[in-house]
């Protein structure tokens, strides 16, 4: 019962940008960890590898669970964002447009995917399925799906997405990620970080000695922040959880109406 | 005791190695498929009209004639799921990924997921949440990969042209490679007393997508009012 709360109330606070309801989601994610709803196991393997993944590849298989939500996104040593001063400035805006009680358009209230980097926050179920040419990363929320190319190359013209175009390679136990051809209508994170038409992102897979997954990603974009930064986000092995069918188009409840007027919960 | 252990390993030896033909012996249906001729409206083996009882004849007469008049509120137009089997129906490629747990089926269109939990029963519908994808279970019987699905909500259809079902509906599929692997085949058999005379079944085929074909990102939201204001976040 607590992840599905806690889902639900993830629901509202990634569509809501309430600092309050991150809050309490922040608690309720944690508890929620260690008292999942499962279903039975199946008997058998609880990796999502496709038979023909020659067993020398590294296994980061499975379903996986963010240990603790947080919507700041911001350097895991410690350090300042190194803010530009317009993404600064645009991050100052939407924090006191939050407290004042009328927070600015966030891409999701439209249903819109949260991206990359920032559906690597979500408070949701992910599945990493490896084939012998891809990995393939579902998500409960909006039932988005990512599909990392490995050992291929960025097209000339990636275009530009949601998802961006990925290629992936190994370097030891760790899943090397690049990622490029993201648009302009997503976030960094819930928070309001913004980037430019520059950004790419690098992430670090690999699985931890306490059996957690740990993803260190790193924002390259020189147009928004003064140097590269990298975040960490960790999650839990969860390999009787179950997707939840995840339909926003259903409940927009903070949505902007058709004159772009936030509505208010 | 040496003895034991002995025996124990050549006991689970063995059983590796039969869950190994096993395995070995599942048809392997993993790739991009794309459906080889868009179904129009859904029509059983026989290629008759499906045994509809009256009142559901009635109902989907209406909805033919409000699509005809541009009038049919399609949930598709929403960008919400279109249900099962509908999705399995939709132009556009759909991903396979065979693992021993879970098949899944990724569509690019309004990237849509369905999983498919291998090897377990099927709860009661009494004990499923009702969902537009309903919950769906998996097995192979040889060389067919049989998917049983049930737990709908009532408000998707069998087909484009809104062809009704009850939330009592249960879907049997059975999947399984022709033609030497190049088709995927799948008999979809529709068991709904609510609001078919007897169960039926119709048959959908996939054909291997040309090597290299990606899904793309096929965001429906973007078609929605709402999507208007974000086109630039930074703006």
């Amino acid at each position: 019962m607590h992840r599905l709360d806690a889902r639900a109330l993830a629901r509202h606070c990634l569509r809501g940008w309430k600092a309050a309801c991150a809050a309490s989601l922040l608690i309720l994610a944690t508890a929620s960890a260690a008292s999942a709803v499962t279903t039975p196991a199946v008997p058998g393997s609880p990796d999502l590898r496709d038979p023909k993944v020659p067993a020398s590849i590294p296994n980061i298989s499975g379903t996986w669970f963010t240990r603790g939500f947080n919507p700041l996104t911001k350097p895991d040593d410690g350090s300042p964002t190194p803010w530009q001063p317009w993404t600064k400035e645009a991050f100052d805006k939407r924090q006191k447009a939050q407290k004042d009680g009328a927070p600015m358009v966030d891409p999701t209230a439209a249903c819109l995917p949260s991206g990359i980097p920032r559906l690597i926050a979500a408070p949701y179920p992910l599945q990493i399925i490896q084939t012998p040419d891809k990995v393939v990363f579902l998500y409960e929320v909006q039932h988005l799906f990512r599909v990392i190319h490995m050992n291929a190359k960025h097209p000339a013209n990636p275009g530009r997405s949601f998802m961006g175009h990925s290629v992936g390679h190994w370097e030891g136990d760790t899943l090397v990620i690049d990622t490029v051809g993201l648009n302009m209508m997503t976030q960094v994170d819930e928070s309001g970080t913004l980037h430019s038409d520059q950004l790419r992102v690098v992430e670090r897979i690999r699985k931890t000695a306490d059996g957690t997954l740990e993803d260190r990603f790193t924002i390259h974009d020189p147009k928004a922040f003064t140097k590269p930064w990298t975040a960490v986000r960790t999650f839990n092995f969860q390999p009787d959880l179950r997707f939840l069918e995840y339909i926003c188009e259903e409940n927009n409840r903070n949505a902007p109406d058709a004159t772009g007027v936030l509505r208010k919960f | 005791m040496s003895k034991t252990i002995a025996r124990t390993t050549a006991l689970a030896a063995a059983l590796s190695l039969a869950a190994g033909f096993a395995q070995a012996a599942e048809p392997y249906i993993a790739g991009v498929w794309q459906v080889a001729k868009p179904l129009a409206a859904a029509r059983t083996l026989e290629g008759k009209a499906p045994p509809l009882k009256p009142e559901a004849a009635k109902l989907h007469q209406q909805r033919i004639a409000a699509r005809k008049a541009g009038k049919l509120e399609d949930g598709a137009d929403l960008c919400l799921p279109v249900g099962v089997p509908r999705l399995m129906t939709v132009p556009g490629p759909m991903m396979v990924l065979q693992t021993g747990r879970q098949i899944s089926f990724v569509h690019e269109f309004n990237h849509s997921l369905r999983l498919i939990y291998m090897n377990e029963e099927l709860k009661p519908a009494a004990d499923l949440e009702p969902t537009f994808l309903g919950a769906s279970a998996g097995r192979w019987e040889g060389d067919t990969l049989v998917v049983e699905t049930a737990g709908f909500r009532g408000d998707t259809w069998i087909d484009h042209t809104g062809l009704p079902k009850s939330d009592n509906l249960k879907v049997t599929e059975r999947i399984r490679l022709i033609d030497k692997g190049a088709t995927l085949e799948n008999r979809i058999t529709i068991d709904d007393a609510e609001t078919y005379t007897r169960p039926w079944t119709m048959r959908v085929t996939y054909r291997r997508a040309p090597a290299g074909t990606v899904l793309k990102e096929d965001i429906c939201a973007l078609k929605l009012p709402m999507a208007a204001h974000v086109r630039d976040i930074t703006d």
